[in-house]
């Protein structure tokens, strides 16, 4: 049940190439990071396995190679290396900091030419969200170009989890980004039962499916509200919080949490549910799926929301694959790139989802995968509490612990995308954990997004994307 | 269009449910909007500022506004500046790269102002508190007037917050 993993030891200098075959071979970068034993690479191949490349650095002066011609993600992610590990990369063009905010200064890239003038938004944002800094280079209306400076909820969790029990380790990586807390949790707690080879039974297995599909589907029905709102309907953004707050309370009796913190912790869950709570589950999501279509409907066939969504924000195929960007705004680009699919751990390999792809890569693009994959999300805990009824006990039963040091890598498709943990146990201790949020891979993708935009769909085309300042800064 | 507003009739008002929902929204909110109109006698604006928060707390402050709490009805109301408010709400362990932010936007919004601190994070630091890269809780670096624990309270706690930075 557990993921299957490649690990290669090479040297510094070759990795460049490594990452060149594997993307010829449609592979995607996951994440990168530094740690005592050397400079990892993680990949996922689409032949369903994971590649872990480990190059030992130098004593003296250890630097790594840049593989941001391959894959552009790195870009930010070696910035941050040096940032947090101290570790430089050799011959990369930019050497600004990323994460740590130390000097007054930061140079952004200047947009010459008659007529462009800059507007700086943030760090504080005008509403209820995240902080982070962005610099538009604006024509008229239209946008010339966007340059983000993140790092602002900063941290320091990679250090903050060294040396930490697991328990108070999953406590910690369940608030790297709130409102994907259950996918963390699922993916370290996966980390930590890989590591010490540890075998999980169905019904804790079928329970942590059923959480991470109810974290999806309540982000993705916020998110179309906000949209809609967005685009200047606020009276159908208050019928989805409704939804929300219905299904938020439904946690609150099912997990004694409104977001379903701490219910996933290594080896086991925290909550358990009933037969009773299971039925009732399904009677909801009926409801739930009744009341998602009318508002489907709506939608749909809303001219004035269409002609905003529709055009808007266009992330293509090419620019998707060329970015490897990651989760639904892969999706609706059309480059599907499902984990549940990919790595099929139980539950996914015995309830395959489908594809909730679309093409457009616009607004509407994104709108419509998040009615799909609710929709599919809807289904699966269906299927998943039907097979968890159909075992005489539901209960929680913790797994046994054969051995209590070890190295494991956990990825779970989280609502935004795939969520990565790797965590190196020592004395069922973390040696050391380290973790990737798709908002890497996706925060660059934005800046091409609302190129040749107008300023005033901004607010549009970046809810449409959601992207986690705090998992990405952490 | 007509999907719409066929769905708005549909609908109906729901904080009429929130008696049987939830606790007496309506009666903190009641003394809410008494308590606003007696101080400033028109609505009482509120800049949330987010000084390093894992965005749970953010979720919660969002839903105030959701039509179970619509918190707008107690003449509540979300400003996007701070010069324009009147309190601020604060989440998050302070990072310290949210530091001079945090000041500078306190520093702009005109007296007296009031800060609530919301999160267990903005309390105490919470589970970030021995991280080398934050500051930890509010009152480190601003005066908070109240502060709601939770992690992250709930959009009640929130309520009753305000309400008690207010009286």
């Amino acid at each position: 049940m557990h993921i299957e993993i490649k690990h290669i030891e090479t040297e510094v200098e070759r990795q460049f190439e490594l990452a060149q075959i594997y993307h010829d071979e449609n592979a995607v970068l996951l994440t990168e990071w530094v740690a005592e034993e050397g400079w990892y690479t993680l990949y996922l191949s689409t032949k369903k396995e994971l590649y872990c490349v480990r190059s030992q650095l130098k004593n003296e002066n250890p630097y790594i190679v840049d593989l941001t011609a391959v894959f552009p993600v790195c870009a930010r992610l070696q910035r941050a290396i040096f940032d947090l590990n101290k570790v430089p990369t050799q011959n990369t063009v930019d050497t600004r900091p990323w994460l740590i905010h130390d000097e007054q200064s930061y140079n952004f890239v200047k947009v010459g030419g008659e007529g462009v003038h800059e507007i700086p938004v943030g760090p504080i944002h005008a509403g209820i969200i995240e902080p982070g800094h962005f610099r538009f280079s604006v024509v008229g209306e239209r946008v010339l170009k966007l340059e983000q400076r993140l790092g602002y909820t900063h941290k320091g969790i990679h250090q903050l989890l060294k040396n930490k029990s697991l328990e108070e380790g999953s406590k910690i990586i369940g608030r790297v980004s709130g409102d994907n807390t259950v996918a963390y949790a699922y993916a370290f707690a996966m980390a930590c039962e890989q590591a010490v080879n540890a075998k999980i039974p169905f019904q804790i297995s079928l329970l942590r499916g059923i959480l991470l599909e109810r974290e999806r589907i309540v982000n993705h029905i916020s998110d179309i509200g906000a949209i809609a709102n967005d685009a200047g309907l606020p009276t159908l953004q208050a019928s989805f919080n409704i939804l929300k707050e219905n299904f938020l309370q439904k946690n609150k009796i099912y997990a004694n949490h409104r977001y379903l913190m701490d219910c996933i912790l290594p080896f086991k869950n925290n909550i358990e549910l009933s037969k009773l709570q299971l039925e009732e589950i399904r009677t909801e999501l009926v409801q739930l799926s009744q009341r998602l279509k009318e508002l489907e409907c709506i939608c749909q066939t809303h001219i004035g929301l269409q002609d905003r969504l529709q055009n808007t924000g266009i992330v293509t195929t090419a620019l998707a694959m060329r970015l490897q960007a990651l989760g639904i705004v892969a999706k609706a680009s059309g480059f599907c790139f499902d984990v549940r699919k990919l790595l099929s751990i139980y539950p996914y390999s015995h309830f395959p989802v489908t594809n909730a792809e679309t093409t457009t890569g616009d607004v509407a693009a994104r709108v419509s995968v998040r009615f799909k994959e609710s929709f599919e999300s809807i289904e699966l805990i269906r299927q998943f509490s039907r097979q968890l009824l159909s075992y005489s006990e539901v209960t929680r039963r913790s797994a046994v612990i054969p051995r209590s040091a070890g190295f494991g890598i956990g990825c779970v498709e989280g609502w935004r995308g795939p969520i990565t943990v790797i965590v190196a146990i020592e004395n069922n201790n973390l040696q050391w954990c380290h973790f990737h949020d798709p908002s890497w891979q996706n925060w660059p993708t934005l800046e091409y997004a609302v190129l040749n935009n107008i300023v005033a769909d901004f607010p549009l085309i970046n809810k449409s994307l959601n992207l986690s300042y705090s998992g990405h800064d952490s | 269009m007509w999907n719409l507003t066929k769905n708005i009739f549909k609908v109906g008002i729901q904080t009429k449910n929130i008696l049987q929902q939830t606790e007496n929204v309506e009666v903190v909110g009641k003394q809410l909007a008494i308590s606003i109109n007696r101080h400033l006698g028109r609505a009482l604006n509120i800049r949330m500022i987010d000084a390093g928060s894992c965005n749970g707390c953010e979720l919660e402050i969002n839903n105030i506004n959701n039509p179970y709490y619509n918190i707008e009805r107690f003449s509540v109301n979300f400003v996007a500046s701070p010069r324009h408010a009147d309190m601020l709400l604060i989440t998050g362990p302070v990072t310290k790269n949210m530091r001079e932010a945090l000041l500078r936007a306190y520093e702009a919004t005109p007296d007296p102002k009031l800060v609530v601190a919301i999160g267990d994070c903005a309390h105490c630091g919470g589970v970030f508190n021995s991280s080398d890269a934050v500051i930890g809780a509010v009152d480190k670096v601003v005066p908070v007037n109240v502060i709601v624990k939770g992690c992250p309270p709930t959009p009640m706690d929130i309520i009753q917050g305000i309400l008690s930075a207010l009286s």
